[in-house]
Formats: structure tokens, C-alpha cells, sequence
């Protein structure tokens, strides 16, 4: 038996707040450490995900049973691959309507996938009640909380969304250049490349910028990382203990 | 009390309106409830009960007085008995069972008779209602609207139908929910049972490689379907025969 395949599910109830630069992210995260990954664009109207990384990404309608198979059918694999989702907030409710439905998690817990929730913080009640709602809904499922200092800072916010008792630290995104930004929301753009092959119009600076960016988030990963394979172990030893 | 044989008759005096669909869900809600159960399918030759459940299914044509004898003369109280009639043959099944004294039998509770009477989606299937519900007096009479596959099923209006169905003293309405055009596709081509679809395995308890989303598909619809049986106490009513299976 292979080990875990891990599923990001990056989401909010609201346009705008950076998923997609997340799962960008995500994705390159496991490019740069030469691991496969899928990725999955799930934005009725405005793909986007689909655009910076076309090599690796699907584009996926829920509201075609066609597009629920490509989707469902392939997170259910255990190939080892990892399998980021850019959840469009439209599709939000949809997609978690149907992993309700099918039965997505109990199955996906059985093959030795982890599915983890990517959940972009803001200040807004709908994004504070689609949390908590969420994890009521879902109890076995991971959250990760993402800060996003371009969306909204501040102490108050992350007491708003807490990390699950399983220690999973929340993903934080600094505020970025606006120059920088200009360069990576250019599309196609991957990180990954543009680090091996800085394109003309990245100056030094914002080189720097982008490298402590990717350092920085590929850290937090890691300690994601880390932590679900800490999370597995102890449930698998508890397991043990069990039988 | 003394125990009794149950019989549960599935049928339509129309053609198409997934009559056998509602006996497969029946098959496969006994069987999950470890109840033994056998079925009897009237389509012959061909036979769509037999194909998805070969194990459990006799053909027979129940105009032939041997075949009525295969069905009535070996009911056993341990074992529940399905019988899938074919399309048109309703109310004639009925007129039998009312001549070899079947309905005299269930009136004097010697046997349990339950017809899920499967309506069509046009108002000359509400006239079969009043036909049929004649024999019925002292049998579970259900009168089931089939939504599986088609959206448009029913042309006639609610107060027509509300009209039909209080003529029927004691028939009780179940309401089988659409299900997905391609989870409804897949399973007819793999040809198993919906629960050994949902399970992923093939006729033989193989694994076998169903779409994960047209099974869960299924899954929550007939989950639906099941509670639609637990509503109207299914399993209670034939608690008899259920009851023998568990003390064996």
C-alpha cells in the first residue's frame, strides 16, 4: 500500500481573497520538490488557475455529471499524486454539497487519502460563518486557516478562524509588491520557472521579493506537511493500540 | 400467532415505468436487512429481475397453472417471496389470486400480501387504481410514483390524482426520487444489484472500477429509496418472516 495522497481544497465564500494565488502556490510547492500534482479549476466563470499553470491543470464544471466524474473520480485515487483544487467561490457550496453526498470523505479515508481544507480568511460574517459551518458539517476534515495580508490582518481575524486542536499552523500570505504582483499575475507565470529562468522585466528586487515569498510559503508547507504525517502516525498507532 | 408466508407483488398495467427498478431496491433492502428472500419474474423469456439478480430469481409465466402452483404452493413463512409481474398483467394476477383463494387467505391473515402498484405518468394509469384496488381490500395496498428516470413524469395534476387515490381505502403513496441519467446508465450496463454497484463489485462479488461519483449517486438515492420503505414500516409489516430469519 502506497501512503497518503493529500487533496488541497482551496476555498472561500468570497471572489477575490487570493485562492488562487494559493493554490499556485500549492502546486509549485510540489513542483519544486520534483513530486506529481494535479490541479483542478473549479471557476465557473472566470478560470484562472487554469491559465497560470496550463500543463497541470483541469478545469472542472460541477454542474455537469461529466464534470463531477473528472473531478470525484480522480481525488478518490491513491496514486500518490497530490490534488490541489482552486474552489471558485460560486462552485463552494456545490462541491461541498456533492463530497457530502458521495461520500467523498468516509471513501477517501478508507483509500488513505487526506483531504485538507485551505480556507482563505477575510473579515466578512460570511466568511466566518462559512468556516464554522464548514467544520461542523465536515468534523473529520483538516482546515487550514490562510491569512492573506492583502485581504485583511490583524489578531482579531485569526482568533476568528483557529487552527483545529491537531496543531495544523494557519498558512500566511504577506502582503506583496505591486510590481511583483503585476509580474506573477501575468499568465501563464509559474514560480518555479521564473526562479530558474527570472524573466527581463522581474528587477532584483522584486526578485528578492518573490524568493522570500516562496521560501516562505514553502516552509509553512513543509510544516504542513509534517504535521498530517504526524496526524496519520498517531492515528494509525492509536489504531494499533486498538486492535 | 401463527407465523405467516409473505408475498409482495410489484407491478404496472403500463410498460416502462421502471417496475423492475422498484423491485430491485426491494431485493436489495431485504438482503441488507438479512432477510431471505426469493423472486419470481414474469418477463419471460427474457427476464430484466433475473439478469441483475440471477441467484435469487425464477422465470415463469403466470398464465401456466404449474407456474402459479411453483410460486403458491411452496410459500414458506421463513422466506420472503418478490413477484415482479409483467407490464399489463396486473389486474389479471390479481383476478387469479382472488380465484385460487390467495386474497380470501391474506384477508384471514393467514398470509401478508403487499402490491406496489407502480403508476404511469398518463391519467389512464389512475384508472387502474380504481381496477385493481377492487381485489385489494385486505391487502398493503401501495401506490408508487416513479421518478427515476424521467423529470416530466407526471402530466396529470395533483387534484385529479388526490381524486383517484382517496377511492382507495388504506393505499399509502410512495415517492421513488429521480437518479442520476448516467448512475441509472452504468448500473444497467454492469448489470448487478445497486448495493454491489455502490460496493464496486462486479456479478461475481468481483472488484470492479465504477465511477466513485456514479456510485455515490446511487448510494444517496437509494438511501432515499430505503427510507421511503422504513417510512412506511416495511420491514414491521413483514415482521413475521423477519423475525423466523433472525431465530435461525
Amino acid at each position: 500500500m502506497s501512503g497518503s495522497t493529500h487533496v488541497f481544497i482551496v476555498c472561500s465564500p468570497r471572489a477575490g481573497v487570493g485562492k488562487t494565488l494559493v493554490a499556485r502556490l500549492i502546486a509549485e510547492f510540489y513542483r519544486a520538490s520534483e513530486r506529481s500534482v494535479v490541479a483542478f479549476d473549479l471557476e465557473p466563470f472566470e478560470p484562472a488557475l487554469v491559465e497560470f499553470l496550463p500543463e497541470l491543470t483541469t478545469r472542472v464544471s460541477l454542474s455537469e455529471t461529466r464534470g463531477q466524474m473528472a473531478l470525484f473520480d480522480q481525488l478518490i485515487v491513491n496514486d500518490g499524486q497530490t490534488k490541489v483544487i482552486d474552489l471558485g467561490h460560486l462552485a463552494l457550496e456545490s462541491f461541498f454539497a456533492l463530497a457530502a453526498d458521495l461520500g467523498f470523505l468516509a471513501e477517501a479515508g478508507t483509500k488513505g487519502i487526506t483531504a485538507l481544507v485551505m480556507y482563505v480568511a477575510d473579515e466578512t460574517t460570511i466568511a466566518r460563518n462559512t468556516y464554522l459551518a464548514l467544520r461542523d458539517r465536515f468534523p473529520d476534515l483538516g482546515f487550514v486557516p490562510v491569512h492573506n495580508d492583502a485581504v485583511a490582518r490583524g489578531l482579531e481575524l485569526r482568533r476568528h478562524f483557529p487552527a483545529l486542536a491537531s496543531g495544523l499552523p494557519p498558512l500566511h500570505i504577506p502582503q506583496l509588491s505591486a510590481g511583483l504582483r503585476a509580474v506573477i499575475d501575468k499568465r501563464p507565470f509559474s514560480f518555479i520557472q521564473a526562479q530558474h529562468f527570472p524573466p527581463d522585466r522581474l528587477t532584483p528586487d522584486q526578485r528578492d521579493e518573490m524568493e522570500s515569498l516562496m521560501k516562505r510559503v514553502f516552509r509553512a508547507l513543509r510544516e504542513t506537511e509534517i504535521g498530517l504525517l504526524m496526524k496519520n502516525l498517531n492515528s494509525k498507532l492509536t489504531d494499533k493500540a486498538g486492535q | 400467532m401463527m407465523a405467516r408466508p409473505a408475498v409482495i407483488i410489484v407491478g404496472a398495467d403500463k410498460g416502462g415505468v421502471g417496475k423492475t427498478t422498484v423491485s430491485r431496491t426491494l431485493l436489495d433492502y431485504f438482503a441488507a436487512r438479512r432477510v431471505p428472500v426469493r423472486a419470481f419474474d414474469t418477463e419471460t423469456p427474457r427476464g430484466t429481475l433475473k439478469r441483475f439478480h440471477p441467484d435469487i430469481t425464477t422465470l415463469v409465466d403466470l398464465n401456466e397453472v404449474p407456474d402459479q402452483m411453483k410460486i403458491f404452493d411452496t410459500l414458506s413463512e421463513t422466506q420472503l417471496t418478490v413477484i415482479d409481474i409483467r407490464a399489463g398483467l396486473l389486474s389479471s394476477t390479481l383476478r387469479s389470486l382472488r380465484d385460487i383463494g390467495f386474497i380470501e387467505a391474506a384477508r384471514k391473515n393467514q398470509v401478508t400480501l403487499a402490491v406496489f402498484h407502480i403508476l404511469g405518468p398518463t391519467i389512464a394509469s389512475l384508472d387502474e387504481i380504481a381496477d385493481t384496488a377492487t381485489f385489494l381490500n385486505d391487502a398493503k395496498y401501495f401506490l408508487v410514483k416513479n421518478f427515476i428516470n424521467n423529470t416530466l413524469f407526471f402530466e396529470w395534476d395533483q387534484a385529479t390524482y388526490d381524486a383517484y387515490f382517496r377511492r382507495v381505502k388504506n393505499a399509502v403513496e410512495i415517492t421513488i426520487p429521480k437518479l442520476n441519467e448516467m448512475a441509472c446508465e452504468q448500473v444497467e450496463l454492469a448489470s448487478v444489484p445497486f448495493v454491489s454497484f455502490i460496493g464496486n463489485k462486479g456479478p461475481l462479488g468481483e472488484s470492479a472500477a465504477y465511477s466513485f461519483v456514479l456510485r455515490g449517486y446511487v448510494r444517496h438515492w437509494l438511501g432515499n429509496v430505503w427510507g421511503e420503505y422504513d417510512r412506511i414500516k416495511l420491514a414491521d409489516m413483514l415482521g413475521e418472516a423477519e423475525a423466523r430469519a433472525a431465530a435461525i
